[in-house]
């Protein structure tokens, strides 16, 4: 395969284009390898491209023969190119930055006033030396383009690391598109919304809650957030608030570590969802956050009799970097 | 293919009606859960689909070596004869469940029994 100046070779059927580029060691951005971020876009100059490496891309990037280098075998692509970063990203700048938590980081942005997404949509971030990171949207599509997001801080994270250290406000930064299809839709206004999320989790469900009341969603709306220790549950208060003012809106904090506080579940979010799930009255689900913890919830509540087009998912999958992973 | 079994049973209207159930019992029997964990939950209902078609006499497009090919990995984590034969189960009784008539769940099963030993790569 051609890219750039090189000329490497496929190990086997199995290797992905990504996996070819890392192992030559040739600076890519990629993040989540399992074809959910699209940070990994290159460009197929000459190949036959899998419909798995096209999967989820706008259509007009299709049309230029964009693909996912995490999903696609290196086998099969004879040439390939960086894609045009000027098509993928545009400018914003940094118009906030509070922690919300002792290691959650609320970013707000100033986009473009053009800018379109759904509420529970996320966008990337591209650092200023190109790694690029997704992040769920917690705010609804306003008039004034602002963007919030909820950043949870990793240890020596690359991405995390530089917001929560070295971005000012004032700062421009390069956003993508909104991507994604855990978001809220304006029909089936009767039905309960159950929206279960761990850790910043939270921040696409405080969007789709948002967006749903709204539009004057008339079902009961749950929001289970859940988190290890009492800090952990960042938006104790706003949602606390919200629960007073909103007839049809109850909030249901869940706590895992073993001591627990007034008013608070005792246990994973998931857990404490799935314990008062009642599927008779079709409920719709929107599960963010841990990968495993959206996947295993997602299974059981399609065991329980949920269909599958009921639950939505946005699950915050990310590889940990390091050569040798804990 | 054989389509005159596919149509007896319902066509694809009966694999629609059958996919969820019988996904359902695959994903609560831990015995077998742990080999569908880590696929997309929709891509595998679409592959769930195509089995069900498969077994269903339907057309489709899988050759004993795709079976193999596609199971092989599973085969590399241990996939052996109690596992098919718990998967055996769960199509026939689902295939009861929906009130699907003995002789046609017998041909069903013998179709799927057909495929043993590809999908154990035997
Ligand atoms: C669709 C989607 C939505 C997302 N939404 C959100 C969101 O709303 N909020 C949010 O907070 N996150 C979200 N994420 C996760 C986010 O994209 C990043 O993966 C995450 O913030 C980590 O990025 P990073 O660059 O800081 O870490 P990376 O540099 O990518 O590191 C990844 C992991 O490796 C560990 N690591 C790396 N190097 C070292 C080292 N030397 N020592 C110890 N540990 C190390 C890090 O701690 C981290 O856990 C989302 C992910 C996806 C795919
Ligand atoms: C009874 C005979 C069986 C038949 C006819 C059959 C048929 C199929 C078919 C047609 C596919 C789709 C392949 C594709 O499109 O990629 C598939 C995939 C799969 N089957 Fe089977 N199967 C059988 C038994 C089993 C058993 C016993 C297990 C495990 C307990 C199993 C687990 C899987 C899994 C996990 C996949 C998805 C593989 C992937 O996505 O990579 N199957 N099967
Ligand atoms: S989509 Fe390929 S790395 Fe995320």
């Amino acid at each position: 395969m051609l890219f750039r100046q090189h000329d490497i070779c496929a190990q086997d059927k199995n290797e992905t284009v990504l996996d070819l580029l890392i192992r030559y060691k040739i600076e890519v951005s990629y993040s989540c390898k399992s074809g959910h971020c699209q940070a990994c876009l290159l460009k197929c100059i000459e190949g036959k491209l899998s419909s798995q490496a096209m999967a989820g891309i706008k259509e007009t990037l299709v049309a230029q023969q964009y693909f996912l280098a995490c999903q696609q075998s290196a086998i099969d692509i004879q040439q390939a190119a960086d894609v045009d970063s000027e098509l993928l990203f545009r400018r914003a700048q940094i118009s906030k930055k509070s922690l919300l938590a002792e290691n959650v980081l609320q970013l707000v942005l100033q986009a473009q006033q053009n800018f379109s997404y759904r509420a529970g949509q996320f966008i990337n971030l591209k650092h200023p030396l190109g790694a690029i990171r997704s992040y769920s949207l917690a705010s609804v599509p306003n008039e004034d383009g602002l963007l919030e997001l909820h950043i949870k801080r990793k240890i020596r994270g690359t991405m995390t690391s530089w917001l929560f250290e070295h971005a000012r406000v004032g700062d421009e930064i390069d956003i993508g598109q909104a991507m994604g299809n855990c978001f809220y839709t304006v029909k089936d206004l009767d039905m309960p919304l159950i929206l279960i999320g761990s850790g910043t989790g939270a921040a696409p469900l405080l969007g789709i809650a948002r967006d749903a009341i709204k539009h004057h969603h008339q079902g009961d709306i749950h929001f289970y957030h859940g988190a290890g220790n009492i800090d952990g549950l960042y938006l104790h208060n706003q949602l606390v608030t919200l629960a007073q003012n909103q007839k049809n809106f109850s909030y249901h904090p869940c706590i895992s570590a073993s001591q627990t506080a007034p008013g608070m579940m005792r246990g994973r979010c998931n857990d404490v969802a799935m314990a008062e799930l009642n599927v008779e009255q079709q409920p719709r689900l929107y599960i963010c956050g841990n990968t495993q913890m959206v996947k295993s919830t997602q299974t059981s509540a399609y065991v329980a009799g949920v269909p599958l087009q009921h639950i939505y998912t946005d699950p915050f999958e990310y590889k940990d970097l390091r050569s040798i992973p804990r | 293919m054989n389509t005159v079994l596919f149509e007896r049973i319902g066509g694809e209207a009966a694999v629609d009606a059958a996919v969820n159930l019988f996904y359902r019992k695959v994903l609560s029997d831990d015995s077998i859960a742990h080999f569908f964990s880590n696929i997309d939950m929709n891509d595998q209902l679409a592959k769930q689909k195509s089995f069900l078609t498969m077994a269903f006499g339907g057309p489709n497009h899988y050759s004993g070596r795709d079976l193999r090919e596609a199971h092989a990995p599973l085969v590399e984590q241990g996939l052996n004869d109690s596992h098919f034969s718990a998967v055996a189960v769960h199509l026939q009784t689902t295939l009861q469940e929906l009130g699907v008539d003995e002789a046609l769940i017998g041909e069903v099963m013998a179709i799927a029994g057909s495929t043993h030993d590809d999908i154990l790569g035997l």
